[in-house]
């Protein structure tokens, strides 16, 4: 093992994170605000951390294989949650180191769970590195790290792979590190064009920026302490929802559609599985909302339910009405739409779109296998055979993702919780959502929770957020030898 | 004719015999010499045993003189190779067969490719089998199906029944309307081109050639059964039976496809996206039975044994299917293949063999089709300015005995041809004659 050169990698992560920082501390300075000074301190310390490890080490050879990979992906995160999580404690924002952790991780992962309970009052450099950290996780910080560090080579193919999200993983240039760059183009672009819309709006530059930010990585976190339903706007609710349904698209069809490929946007099977269900869960919402006289116009029902049923899909986690109070069939339906997730290299969480499109087929094939037993059947996707091996992953992340859910609410419900907090917090931080229902609904928040609680599930968040594999593979013996 | 052929297989032999005439000179190329001692013994041609794509071998050969080559080996990339490098020796015109239809895949017509660099006709013969196969399953109605005119002008073949209203009246008497003609009678292994003064009996087969409308028309009058095909059962997915499968796949048909190599069947599978694929063997009648197949409208046979396929459509037949198509490679097996029930058969080597003939004939004459046996022949051609029997009343015209003109396609026009009908240059017109008239006819014409 080449731990030179993990080290190496995870001093020059410290780094790059001390320097996003920066962005954070010039809005204390523009603001005037007390605790930027004690913000300052936490980017020295990355700062020189960060440079100290990669001093050290950086004569470290480049070669680099799976396992080096593994470790630098999977403790690139937990490094990043925890020198992420400086500014919270240097400033006095969090209390306990659990719940500073808790948040920064919740920010890397894009999962937007938080234990604030009044954000407003937090102060601006604060909430803009809160939203910073969904934005630089988003799209991925090794993806970040792999368009900016070309020297990886091939262990950059090993990294994205270890990241980005979705069964298959085909680059959209044949060099990863100009696929990497270009995947931030993208998002860079869109994220722009957002900004732009919210600024027309009438949203202050910071409000923009950090809703921006909350929006395309479908993060979660805001800057006022009822979400984005705060401004009472139907245009930033448009505009929002739009914007999360577009984070939740497979970027590399982004790509094809600036390269003159549009077709490809609507012969992608997953795309319109994506949007289907979309639209078949928001046309329930509405009029279940509608029937019960929880609005009182279709257009108003319609209103509230896109928004919430596409801020759930998309793991955005924003939120316009507390869909606790909502009727039990849309709560359920929210709970399981949280188990989809959003499209294959989206920046949306969850077990991913494609993966229970083939999980589906498969299960009908095994079907159709007993009614034709000499039949031969193989499995499709847009009529191109899905690599077996692929599928087999598929399965074996599904087991994991089953297992681990239903492990992660009994650890939860140990410390007595009850069923749908302990079962929804879970699913909730797993899929990098953010609310969950009862006690962690969209309304409240994850600062009651025990110590212990709040660190099994930031771990959770990372295991979401790398999609299982990537951080199961240190439990297992044989990784280590 | 100066022509080389390689490969002496079945195709090879096939075309040889039918070039073989005496102002050709036919030389055949193959690498394995029984191949060519076969041929040898059977034929008056000249055998050279060697590799075709060797440069140096072709040129000793004196290919550089040829009028045609034809490439017909079992391997592709031998006929490619063999053909390219013959062309660029010299030889006038060329032809490959390709059966890899990868070779062929995207271009713009998959059956047969004019120019395919430099080639001057390469061709798939399990595609153009596969072809003809799914447009008789198009066609609604049973047995056999031949299209002329570009489809216009369809044949088809009737069984006749004690019940049928015609039996035993002169044809001249029938009053079956201006756009029909029947063009031929199979009795007793004979095939007569009829005349007015014939008659139908009860167990004759009789070809009725006519405009789609007529032709649909008088099926009832015949008291076929229409069959609506809609669920399908292709035994064998080698080329022909995965080429056809893919084709049929565009329409709203239920397949089944039955391979009984594994391997295969993951291909099949893979490939093909709306086929049911099954790793099984239609001889096994328990299988067939356990896949319902009273409820097949279509059974078709197509492996590579020939043998197999008139079996496993006999089995078919046996439980319950509506209809049979064989795949029959040896024409000795034809006239077998109607006496066993099979309702359609499709003979590869003879459609090779009729694309390359097309192919030499391309001014001249346009399809050639058999019924039943090989001796009766259908043929469309154009009238020019060459032909001695213009503006004179057909009835008068002197053409061959057992020769019938039996329609005239005329800008875009289908005329069912009658004795008072005069030829007009630029017509085409479809012939129905016996095999040894054909020098005649052509001399006719040309």
């Amino acid at each position: 093992m080449n731990y030179k050169i993990i080290a190496k990698l995870l001093g020059l992560l410290i780094i790059i994170i001390g320097f996003s920082m920066l962005f954070a501390f010039g809005w204390g300075v523009y603001y005037n605000e007390p605790e930027t000074e004690y913000f300052g301190y936490s980017i020295v310390i990355c700062l020189s951390c960060g440079g100290l490890l990669y001093y050290l080490n950086k004569n470290a050879e480049t070669k680099m294989y799976r396992r080096e990979a593994y470790i630098v992906v999977g403790l690139g995160w937990i490094v990043a949650g925890f020198f992420g999580a400086l500014p919270y404690i240097m400033t006095d924002t969090l209390n306990t180191f659990a719940d500073a952790i808790f948040e920064s991780i919740s920010g890397f992962t894009t999962t937007g769970s938080t234990v604030l309970s009044d954000i407003e009052a937090v102060s601006k450099c604060i909430l803009f590195w809160r939203s910073l950290t969904h934005w630089l996780g988003g799209m991925g910080i090794i993806v970040l790290f792999v368009a900016l560090f070309p020297f990886l080579g091939v262990g950059g193919k090993y990294l994205l792979k270890n990241e980005t999200p979705g069964p298959v993983k085909e680059g959209i240039k044949n060099k990863t590190v100009h696929s990497a760059r270009y995947l931030w183009y993208i998002y860079l672009a869109i994220s722009a064009l957002l900004t732009i819309l919210l600024l027309l709006g009438g949203m202050s530059w910071f409000d923009a920026l950090c809703h921006t930010f909350g929006t395309m990585a479908t993060g979660g976190f805001s800057t006022l302490n009822k979400s984005v339903g705060g401004y009472n706007s139907r245009y930033f609710e448009i505009v929002i929802t739009i914007f999360m349904f577009m984070a939740g698209v497979n970027f590399t069809l982004y790509y094809n559609f600036l390269g003159g490929r549009w077709k490809t946007f609507f012969k992608d099977i997953e795309f319109k599985v994506y949007a289907f269900i979309i639209l078949v869960c928001t046309i329930l919402t509405t009029g279940l909302l509608y029937y019960y006289k929880y609005y009182p116009t279709i257009l108003s029902s319609l209103r509230y339910a896109a928004f919430q049923v596409v801020s759930i899909i998309t793991t955005t986690g924003f939120g316009t009405a507390d869909f606790n109070i909502w009727p039990p069939f849309c709560q359920l339906l929210f709970v399981s739409l949280m188990f989809f997730g959003g499209c294959a290299g989206s920046t949306g969480g969850g077990m991913k779109i494609i993966r229970i499109i083939i999980l589906f087929k498969y299960a009908i094939q095994q079907v159709l296998r007993s009614l034709h037993p000499t039949a031969v059947y193989v499995l499709k996707i847009e009529n191109h055979p899905f690599p077996k091996q692929t599928m087999h992953q598929i399965l074996g992340f599904f087991v994991f993702a089953i297992g681990i859910f239903v492990f992660s609410s009994l650890f939860v419900a140990l410390h007595n919780i009850d069923i749908i907090t302990s079962t929804t917090s879970v699913a909730a931080t797993l899929w990098n959502i953010g609310p969950g229902l009862a006690k962690v609904g969209a309304v409240e928040n994850f600062g009651f929770l025990p110590e212990t609680v709040k660190y099994f599930l930031s771990l959770l968040m990372i295991i979401g957020r790398l999609e299982i594999f990537t951080i199961i593979v240190f439990f297992i013996p044989d990784f280590w030898k | 004719m100066k022509i080389f052929i390689v490969g002496a297989g079945t195709i090879g032999t096939y075309i040889t015999e039918l070039l073989n005439t005496e102002e050709n000179d036919i030389k055949v190329i193959d690498t394995n010499r029984l191949n060519l001692r076969e041929i040898e013994d059977k034929l008056d041609v000249k055998t050279i045993n060697g590799n075709a794509v060797n440069y140096q071998f072709l040129k000793d050969a004196n290919v550089d003189d040829c009028d045609l080559f034809i490439a017909v080996a079992a391997d592709d990339a031998v006929n490619l190779i063999s053909a390219l490098t013959a062309k660029k020796l010299g030889a006038k015109k060329v032809i490959a067969r390709v059966r890899n239809k990868e070779f062929l895949e995207g271009r713009k017509n998959t059956d047969y490719q004019n120019d395919f660099f430099g080639i001057d006709l390469v061709f798939c013969p399990e595609n153009v089998s596969a072809n003809e196969i799914a447009k008789r399953i198009r066609t609604p109605g049973i047995s056999a199906i031949e299209f002329f005119a570009k489809d216009r002008i369809l044949m088809r073949e009737f069984n006749i029944t004690a019940k049928n209203k015609y039996l035993k009246k002169p044809l001249k008497t029938f009053k079956l309307g201006d756009n029909i003609i029947v063009i031929g009678i199979y009795r007793k292994e004979n095939i007569i081109i009829p005349t007015g003064d014939d008659y139908f009996l009860e167990n004759d087969r009789v070809f009725i050639l006519g405009d789609r409308d007529s032709i649909f028309k008088i099926s009832v009058e015949f008291d076929e059964k229409e069959i609506k095909r809609k669920k399908i059962m292709i035994f064998g997915g080698g080329r022909t039976g995965f080429n056809l499968a893919k084709i049929l796949e565009s329409d709203d048909y239920q397949l089944k496809l039955l391979e009984p190599s594994f391997e295969r069947c993951q291909f099949l599978a893979n490939e093909l996206n709306k086929t049911l694929v099954m790793n099984a063997s239609a001889l096994d009648t328990d299988f067939l039975n356990e896949e319902n197949i009273s409820d097949i409208d279509t059974f078709i046979a197509i492996t590579e044994n020939e043998q197999d396929n008139l079996l496993a459509a006999m089995l078919a037949k046996n439980n319950g299917v509506k209809e049979t198509v064989v795949s029959i490679n040896n024409p000795d097996y034809i006239p077998l293949s109607k006496m066993l029930g099979i309702d359609t058969t499709i003979n590869q080597t003879i459609s090779t063999a009729n694309i390359v003939w097309n192919f030499l004939l391309k001014e001249k004459i346009k399809t050639i089709a058999v019924l039943i046996d090989e001796r009766a022949k259908i043929i469309e051609l154009e009238v020019k300015d060459t032909c001695s029997i213009l503006d004179v009343p057909l009835y008068k015209a002197k053409i061959p005995k057992n020769t019938l003109i039996g329609a005239i396609l005329r800008n875009d026009d289908v005329i069912i041809a009658k004795g008072s009908d005069i030829l007009k240059v630029g017509d085409n017109i479809i012939i129905i004659t016996l095999e040894n008239n054909i020098e005649a006819i052509s001399k006719i014409f040309y």
